[in-house]
């Protein structure tokens, strides 16, 4: 199984797990290695106890795609695409503004863009909080074209590069959202379709292709067409208190885009359900949480979410009942990327703790693979084109190539086959 | 052994039988290290591999494989390091630290602040009101440039955690505080002077111990003033940091004397919070949870 990592340093790396290495046998593998090694140390110099070289699990490879190690470029938000020419493409947005398209084979940047607002400082007081700093809340990618959000509202949907050698900047739409968004996430589907959400900023999806906000001179203006969904707040609490909004994450959960339904997380530990076609409020409104839900992921094959919040626990849970199905346990950091095996029966994430840890999801929920990425990781992907293959099918595999090398016998005289003709012995 | 214990069905004979055993096992045992003296002192090749290869297990080197372990000539870690919320200290700013405690602190508290006082230099202490909540005590910190801000946790009048909060936008780690022991109650302690001490950082290994150690170096001045003859010394050991300060005198080229000035108090790391202090909302970095202790062997730091 293959991932990428984008962390935040900048840095994006592959890592390639075998499946067939189970983590109890290639922990103690390693710690076999490791002994073996600090023997050898101690024969040449006693009391030394650093590794000479970098520990690795076995059955665990992994190399930098691209990158130089530097925080002002680190990545905040990452997805994948498809270049016209069939090539996929990594879109990342870095902490100092730039959007930046690299190729997932060759590692090369393929297209650059700087925005320009984020060497600004300023110092905004809003919802009782300070904020001080631009940063993007998210990217998306597909058709050549990109959607970039930052937490003042900044939206951008603008083509890499534009067909008649003008600058790409000049085909933008720009849109200005209100300030404090916290998450951005586009249609997997769709991704001109995006859902915005923040602190007392209702979840709103918007269509970019087809919404009327500024072209690239007028800059960020406020869009004059309505959003194709805006959500509203629950009904005030027993004091008849205003609920308050804090939206962390979204999913969408259907491929209907003219009618949405999107699953949301909230920083007061909830998990809600809007359905656009039934109501603008939510049409289920759960708190399986004890702490936050920071990210959350709807599971493609079963009726299921993940969520993490903010210590490292991770969770499944049923969306039909709105109950936890249970926990995943060894992460000592907070989640910030999670990830599914394209089958569904595996869940990967990676964060803080500078870890990628392999689950099957469902059933015994057991901890299944590592990685060591040595930076903090701010996303994850899965690469659903490299399969797993169980023994029989590596050996089918390679029986099959056999054959293939093997040159054509039609094309040579056949040899003689002895007739059963025999003359009689006389 | 010709004759095993548990053959005896006699208790006393039984007994007899061990002590008897045991004596003879001992001798034989004094037996053999006085022979192997005299094959040592005629070979010491021999001793050198019988030191080689009879090395006792011990929790330290049967530690669990740890991939965090950062390795002597890691590249990326080290290039990491040059620009992490550290690099403003390690390319010179002087730190500036401000201690303060909970509200309504005691005795013991007050009086092992004092002492953390007078072991790190440039330090403020300012009393706990109740005016001021910690969230905006760390932001008139910002404002006033500090470094690092320090707050000692008390739980009946006695000194239990302690959070170091490195101020920019660094990280916040939160510590328990332990066996912890004043310069006045050390038999036969010396005084502090006011000169810089020197730091020693032992055996932080991983990469998240290197960022702790990297928090405690950046509460002292860069440079020591070798004259005051200080040092200040936290030692990690299976994730417990051990606190000691002492005064060195050499005297002469082979031997030096330390005498204890004191404090003395262990830490352990609770939780280490990237960016500033804010237990519900912030992320963690590393929160000791109990599923994280799978054995004996395994440590973070």
């Amino acid at each position: 199984m293959r991932f990428y990592t984008g962390d935040e340093s900048g840095l994006i790396k592959a890592i390639d797990i075998d499946h067939n290495v189970t983590l109890l046998e290639a922990q103690s593998q390693a710690a076999k290695k490791a002994k073996a090694a600090a023997k050898a140390k101690t024969l040449e110099k006693k009391g030394d106890t650093t590794p000479a070289g970098p520990a690795e699990l076995a059955g665990v490879g992994m190399r930098t795609v691209s990158g130089a190690v530097s925080r002002s470029q680190g990545i905040q938000h990452m997805c994948t695409s498809t270049w016209a020419t069939g090539e996929s493409v990594f879109v990342v947005g870095r902490k100092n503004g730039e959007i930046e398209a690299i190729s997932r084979d060759s590692g090369q940047s393929l297209v650059k863009f700087a925005e320009p607002g984020f060497a600004d400082t300023f110092s905004i007081k809003n919802n009782g909080r300070l904020i001080t700093e631009r940063h993007y809340v998210g990217v998306g990618a597909a058709d050549g074209r990109f959607v970039a959000c930052t937490n003042m509202g900044e939206v951008r949907y603008q083509p890499f590069a534009s067909a008649d050698g003008e600058p790409a900047a000049a085909a933008a739409t720009l849109m200005k959202l209100p300030m404090d968004a916290f998450r951005m996430r586009v249609h997997p589907k769709r991704p001109s379709v995006f859902a915005v959400g923040g602190r007392e900023q209702e979840l709103t999806v918007w269509d970019a292709e087809t919404v009327k906000a500024g072209a690239a001179e007028g800059g960020y203006a406020k869009p004059s067409s309505a959003p194709i969904f805006k959500s509203k707040n629950v009904p005030n609490d027993n004091l008849d208190l205003h609920v308050p909004v804090w939206i962390t994450d979204m999913q969408f959960t259907s491929d209907d885009t003219a009618n949405p339904t999107i699953a949301v997380s909230t920083g007061y530990k909830q998990i809600r359900i809007y359905d656009a076609k039934a109501q603008p409020r939510p049409v289920h409104n759960w708190t399986p949480s004890k702490h936050p839900i920071y990210h959350i992921i709807v599971s493609h094959t079963r009726p299921e979410l993940y969520f993490a919040d903010n210590t490292g626990s991770l969770s499944q849970l049923d969306l039909r009942t709105g109950k936890v199905i249970g926990g995943y346990k060894g992460i000592a950091g907070a989640v910030k990327s999670i990830a599914l095996s394209e089958d569904g029966s595996k869940v990967a994430a990676a964060g803080l703790d500078r870890y990628l840890r392999v689950f099957e999801a469902g059933g015994m929920r057991r901890p299944l693979h590592q990685a060591y990425i040595k930076q903090r990781v701010s996303h994850v992907v899965w690469d659903w084109e490299q399969k797993d293959l169980g023994l029989d099918e590596i050996e089918q595999k390679e029986a099959e190539e056999i054959w293939e090398d093997m040159g054509r016998l039609d094309q040579d005289v056949p040899p003689k086959r002895r007739t059963t003709k025999r003359k009689a012995a006389n | 052994m010709s004759l095993v214990s548990s053959d005896v069905k006699n208790k006393v004979k039984r007994e007899q039988l061990l002590a008897k055993q045991r004596l003879e096992k001992g001798k034989a045992q004094r037996q053999r290290r006085k022979e192997l003296k005299k094959e040592e002192a005629a070979n010491p090749e021999l001793r050198e591999a019988r030191l080689r290869e009879n090395v006792p297990a011990t929790q330290e080197n049967t530690r669990e494989f740890d991939e965090a372990v950062v390795a002597a000539a890691d590249e990326e870690v080290a290039q990491e390091e040059e620009d992490d919320e550290f690099a403003q200290y390690f390319n010179g700013q002087a730190p500036k630290v401000l201690i303060t405690t909970t509200p309504n602190a005691g005795r013991h508290t007050v009086s092992f602040v004092k002492e953390l006082v007078s072991v790190i230099p440039n330090i403020e202490y300012v009393k706990r009101g109740k005016k001021f909540e910690l969230q905006q005590i760390i932001q008139f910190c910002k404002g006033r440039e500090y470094t690092d801000l320090i707050v000692v946790t008390e739980d009946h009048k006695e000194p239990t955690h302690l959070t170091l909060i490195h101020l920019p936008e660094g990280p916040t780690a939160h510590f328990r505080l332990t066996r912890i022991k004043g310069g006045k109650e050390i038999l036969g302690h010396a005084r502090a002077t006011s000169h810089h001490p020197e730091l020693i950082l032992n055996r932080f290994s991983t990469r998240m111990g290197h960022t702790i150690g990297r928090m405690f170096a950046a509460l002292f001045p860069q440079v020591p003033e070798f004259q005051g003859r200080q040092a200040a010394t936290f030692h990690n050991q299976r994730d417990y940091i051990f606190f000691r300060r002492h005064r060195y005198v050499f005297k002469n080229s082979k031997r030096v004397d330390l005498q204890e000035i004191g404090p003395r108090f262990t830490l352990k790391l609770r939780w280490l919070q990237k960016g500033l202090y804010d237990p519900a909302n912030g992320e963690y970095e590393w929160i000791y949870k109990a599923d994280l202790e799978t054995s004996r062997r395994r440590v973070f730091l």
